[in-house]
């Protein structure tokens, strides 16, 4: 299996490279450049990977420790798509920093340095096969990204930085229970020593598994990796979080880190549901978490001052929506993880406007910001289109999969939880409009200072917009098929309802 | 085996009861100390590979580098005792006493089988975490909760001890770094939070309440 070994390493490398050019002594706005190449190269060899890997379900290296199939390829696609253009955001957004001389070549290097340990810790995430290490490394992503929050050392910064810490840290602890569950179960159904963590063997042998240790398993392991997701009721560090940290990373923290938690739960749902017979009691739990975020969600963003708090609620809400795809399963999950990538792209648009227009007006505060379009054209357009493809707002993706979510619950005959779903939806909608009105609508602000526009910038919205439209009104062959292969895969071996519907050709 | 069960749950009581933070860290060494030793009591295999890197990797961890930095990092900060714990000290040994009850009486009842060779050990694996979580929330010191963290996770390995099935070194040495590198950053927090607000309580941090 040389052939395996070659592709997964080849993942590892570019974010490698990324992180021993940080090492070097780089002026500041060479070491971001140097990160933003790492992350487009990584890119490319996803792309590759995924060309190379072909119809192989499987690939493994380091004896059966590491492995990608097409639900880790689809996550790491988006890391790495995030990761890059948040690296290519975090030039431009760093740029006034670096002429005041308040972002020296050692503050850069240390920033850059932990930007790409915490991408190399995510791919690692996502590659582990062993359950065991998939944890050490999602805790190693605390553990990082926590520095990341305080690059300024403002006292609003370092309270959220520890909550943050503290919080996800205790979290965290309980998912370890569920791994060592998930061993207990594996060691009772007599697998070898060296397989009882590996999650390709739990997989294939997962009806041997005790039902009652797995449920147990599932219980922390939802608590666990629900804290890192932001799941609602455990998501009180994740609003201060990503409102302190600096724009770049709170974009990589809601677009990707918490898809990446929500990873960890795809792969515990198949291993408890085989074992307890699939009488659909995790998927039960995962509706309860994600209507209670939906609904929090609903509660917290009419009230919200801060432009990023705002956006923060958004992510618990859409990580409820997905989490309630999951639950409902079928073409829920497929739902889900397509709206994983319309929620990421709609998410990262919407924290790089955001982050914009608060340096622009030197305030976050959303009734000091008036007149956006107006004094940023760029900007302000891209914040007010991204809140209306939070809020679903058609023929945005986001729209296309909300639309198969609610298809999914009426299949499925979950009435009450398209209700709650609905009356979620709708408030969110109303309340993240007028603010996004409010904010980008209204006469120019005289005291603002005019915007520094640049390539990259109109890049990095065109892509997003354009991926957002493109991705809701065709759906290329290649991320259907992509897609359902990932659904299947959470399914586990459970037989499919269609997938087509019609929805698509 | 019994002795050093015996001793962990009264340190808790220990650490429930002070309020001199150098006193809590100690204690917490202590415990870390002890625990090191139970992997080779309750391993079938004794004194194997597997025990003594757990067991050594433990103590030297949570005994020795973990006190270390802890101390380290009330250098230099005017902080001595909890000043204002959120429930007091004869209200949380009261707690001790229910959560200890409670961990063995649940012990008590999971029947002895291959998967839990030794129920007691599981039932102090609950009255470590359960001890953690209370420290966490009922004190205010940052010092203190990294304790009440620490604890919570001397319950889980605690549990890891307790079961048959055993991980494997590369794991259980990512687990203890993890904690190593998780501490050393509450650490440098601690610096920070006391710089700002020139104080390590957690009570100062009110800038994001709403």
């Amino acid at each position: 299996m040389m052939h395996g070994e070659i592709l997964i390493f080849s993942l590892f490398a570019p974010v490698l490279a990324g992180l021993a050019a940080c090492c070097l002594p780089l002026s500041s706005r060479a070491a971001l450049r140097a990160s933003a190449a790492a992350a487009g190269l990584e890119c490319a060899v996803v792309a590759a990977v995924f060309v190379l890997k072909g119809h192989a379900s499987r690939i493994f290296a380091c004896a059966n420790n590491l492995f990608i199939d097409s639900l880790s390829l689809y996550h790491i696609g988006l890391v790495s798509l995030v990761f890059f253009m948040s690296a290519v955001y975090s030039v431009g957004y760093f740029s006034d920093d670096i002429d005041r001389g308040a972002f020296g070549p050692r503050r850069a290097r240390r920033y850059t340095l932990l930007w790409n340990s915490f991408f190399t810790i995510l791919i690692a995430v996502l590659c582990s096969n062993n359950m065991g290490i998939l944890w050490i490394c999602l805790e190693a992503t605390t553990l990082v990204s926590a520095l990341l929050i305080l690059s300024d050392g403002r006292p609003a910064s370092i309270e959220a930085m520890w909550k943050y810490l503290l919080l996800c840290s205790v979290g965290i602890a309980f998912a370890f229970v569920g791994t060592l569950l998930l061993s207990v179960a594996a060691r009772a159904a007599s697998f070898p020593p060296g397989e009882s963590l590996l999650w390709t063997s739990l997989a294939d042998r997962a009806g041997l598994l005790d039902g009652r240790i797995m449920c147990a398993a599932f219980v922390f392991a939802l608590v666990g990796f629900g804290t890192k997701a932001g799941l609602a009721p455990m998501h009180s560090w994740l609003p201060d979080a990503h409102s302190q940290a600096p724009t770049p990373v709170s974009a990589v923290f809601s677009g990707v880190m918490l898809n990446c938690a929500l990873y960890c739960i795809m792969r515990y749902l198949p291993l408890c549901e085989s074992a307890m017979g699939w009488r659909l009691r995790a998927h039960a739990m995962l509706v309860l978490l994600g209507l209670l975020s939906i609904i929090v969600a609903a509660i917290f963003i009419p009230s919200q001052k801060n432009i990023k708090r705002l956006l923060a609620y958004h992510s618990v809400e859409h990580m409820g929506i997905i989490a309630l795809g999951l639950g409902i399963g079928g073409l829920g999950t497929l739902a889900a993880l397509y709206h994983t990538f319309n929620h990421t792209m709609s998410k990262t648009l919407a924290f790089f406007s955001a982050g914009r227009l608060g340096r622009q007006y030197k305030t976050y505060d959303m009734t000091r910001i008036t007149g956006a379009i107006a004094s940023n054209s760029l900007w302000g357009t891209a914040f007010f289109v991204s809140i209306l493809a939070l809020i679903g707002v058609a023929p945005f993706s986001v729209f296309m999969s909300e639309f198969m979510l609610v298809k999914a619950s009426l299949d499925a005959g979950k009435f009450v939880a398209l209700a709650v779903f609905f009356f979620g939806s709708i408030v969110v909608f109303v309340s993240a409009l007028r603010h996004a009105i409010d904010v980008s609508m209204g006469t120019k602000c005289p005291d603002v200072p005019p915007p520094r526009r640049s390539l990259p910038d109109v890049a990095l919205v065109a892509v997003c917009v354009g991926a957002l439209i493109l991705f809701g009104l065709f759906m290329p062959r290649w991320f259907y098929a992509l897609l359902g292969d990932a659904s299947s895969i959470v399914e586990g071996a459970r037989i499919l309802p269609p997938l087509s519907g019609g929805l698509f050709r | 085996m019994s002795m050093l069960i015996v001793v962990l749950v009264v340190s808790n009581f220990f650490l429930l009861g002070t309020s001199r933070l150098r006193a809590l860290i100690r204690i917490a060494a202590f415990e870390g100390l002890v625990l090191g030793l139970l992997p080779f009591f309750t391993q079938a295999e004794g004194f194997s590979f597997h025990t003594v890197i757990i067991g050594a990797g433990g103590m030297l961890l949570k005994g020795v580098a973990i006190p270390l930095l802890l101390n380290r990092a009330l250098r230099g900060v005017e902080a001595y005792r909890e000043e204002k714990p959120r429930v007091g000290y004869t209200t949380s040994i009261a707690a001790g006493i229910a959560i200890s009850v409670l961990a063995f009486w649940i012990g008590a009842a999971i029947p002895r089988s291959p998967l839990f060779p030794n129920p007691q050990v599981v039932s102090l694996a609950l009255c470590l975490a359960a001890v953690g979580l209370f420290l966490i929330v009922a004190r205010t010191e940052t010092v203190s909760q990294i304790v009440g963290y620490l604890m919570l996770e001397n319950g889980i390995y605690t549990f890891g001890i307790s079961l048959s099935a055993q991980q494997s070194v590369l794991v259980e040495m990512g687990v203890l770094l993890d904690l190593l590198v998780g501490v050393f950053i509450m650490c440098i927090v601690i610096y920070h939070i006391n710089r700002q607000f020139e104080s390590i309580n957690t009570e100062e941090l009110e800038v994001l309440k709403e």
